[in-house]
């Protein structure tokens, strides 16, 4: 038998594997599939045990390092021009402003709130690209240290910029990248959607100095039109954002579907609530503990990149018995009453 | 040309869009019957059609784009089978990418 390279791609290994004239191509196809997703589940398990403790506030530099580029519409991922690098003044692109002021802010928080240096906890750059693409109605984070800002159509969707939430989101999933690499499908990506949920709501929390009972714990207000009003998304109640919200707010409504790799924007809703019902039976600001315990989750080497919600929510207790006190701490009780109320206990 | 005009001897008859995934998650469709378009309009998504049909597909992202957009592409082509390209944010063809640029103005959510 032979081998095919690792450096084939998936998708091809897969259609020669279905297409294959001879059973040895068809076995070595497989063969090769099988060595490729060892290697790729271990490649993302050694990047997730990377740098998982967060290090000591001293050790860092305490100062975000921003860059924004200017894509005036183009369609191409090649970053355009800086216009606006750490420490320079304000530009006259409200865009340009606003996504280096939320990105500080959400700097802000990683650094003051949890001791974490940017996103992979050793100052890396953040890379924001304002105006991609002609009324892209959408905001997202490439994996390579870029978060990719559309303009929106203006009906829709405005500027994603201006959403202190949105950005908090897609940061987190850089953050989420360097501490438990979640696999992005299913219930490791719905878990991975969520974790960016609670990071950006709580980026806001933390901007805005909010309680649990002042905050609105709706996720992109800022950028949606009338047809989506009032957001794209709430915590607190899932499925009632907007009138296409088809988010569950339990396990009996887990939804299945091949779209949206796997639903991790629909299932969201249940880790999302599951967050919710713990700050809320806590109180105060979210950040202190839940948003704490949380966090302590995320870096539990327990948890693989293809975690799903259950593992998930042990990892919650673990870390609310150790950051609470015990057992029968407050926020113990409070993590897991939450995770049997979403039904995922 | 008159309205329509341009679709008459074609065989691509309608092209469709399915789009999910993106920050919002929110699913949304669009289809467009050439028919029903202007000429020039109905030409170009046609020649863009034809184009997406046949060129090879672009590489796919090295990382996961998270919250990127996810593209289904549909070209219905008259007396044959539906024909459907599954695309995505960070992996979009030119072709891809300006077919799915004609169709963004008529989506609607679902």
């Amino acid at each position: 038998m032979y081998g095919l390279a690792c450096f084939v791609p998936p998708d091809l290994l897969h259609e020669i594997a279905r297409t294959a004239k001879t059973a040895a191509l068809r076995r070595s196809a497989l063969d090769s599939l099988a060595v490729d997703a060892a290697i790729r589940t271990q490649r993302a398990e050694n990047a997730a045990r990377t740098l998982t403790v967060p290090m000591s506030a001293s050790a860092g530099s305490g100062v975000p390092q921003r860059f924004i580029h200017d894509q005036r519409n183009g369609a191409d991922m090649t970053p355009g021009p800086v216009v606006r690098a750490e420490g320079q003044p304000p530009v006259d692109d409200p865009a340009v402003n606003q996504a280096y002021d939320n990105f500080g802010d959400t700097y802000k928080f990683y650094w003051e709130v949890l001791n974490r240096d940017s996103l992979d906890d050793q100052g890396m750059p953040i890379h924001g690209m304002v105006h991609f693409d002609t009324d892209y109605n959408n905001a997202f984070w490439d994996g390579e240290g870029h978060m990719w800002f559309g303009d929106g159509d203006g009906t829709m969707f405005s500027d994603f910029t201006n959403s202190l939430d949105v950005i908090g989101h897609e940061l987190t999933h850089g953050v989420t990248q360097y501490t438990v690499n979640l696999a992005y499908s299913g219930q490791s990506g719905a878990l991975n959607e969520s974790l960016s949920d609670v990071f950006g709501s709580l980026v806001e929390q933390y901007a805005k100095q909010q309680t649990v009972d002042q905050a609105d714990w709706l996720i992109g207000a800022e950028v949606v039109g009338p047809q989506l009003a009032p957001a794209l998304r709430s915590m607190k109640a899932p499925g009632t954002a907007n009138q296409y919200d088809k988010q569950p707010e339990d396990m009996d409504g887990f939804v299945v579907t091949n779209r949206d790799n796997g639903g991790v924007h629909t299932n969201s809703g249940i880790p999302n609530r599951a967050f919710y019902l713990t700050a809320s039976a806590l109180g105060g600001f979210a950040w202190e503990v839940a948003g704490r315990v949380w966090y302590a989750a995320m870096n539990d080497a327990r948890l693989r990149p293809n975690s799903r919600f259950a593992a998930f929510a042990q990892a919650t207790i673990r870390a609310a018995t150790s950051i609470g006190g015990g057992a029968d701490s407050e926020p113990t009780k409070a993590v897991t009453e939450a995770w049997r109320t979403v039904k995922v206990l | 040309m008159a309205h329509g005009e341009g679709a008459l001897n074609a065989s691509v008859v309608a092209v469709g869009l399915v789009q999910s995934g993106g920050v919002a998650g929110l699913g949304m469709t669009a289809t467009l019957r050439l028919a029903d378009l202007p000429a020039a309009d109905a030409d170009r998504a046609r020649g863009l059609a034809e184009q997406v049909l046949t060129e090879p597909g672009a590489p796919q992202a090295r990382t996961a784009v998270y919250d990127g957009l996810e593209y289904e592409l549909t070209v219905t082509c008259a007396g044959a089978p539906d024909q459907r390209i599954h695309t995505r944010d960070g992996a979009l063809t030119p072709a891809q990418r300006a077919l799915i640029g004609e169709l963004r103005p008529h989506l609607h959510p679902f």
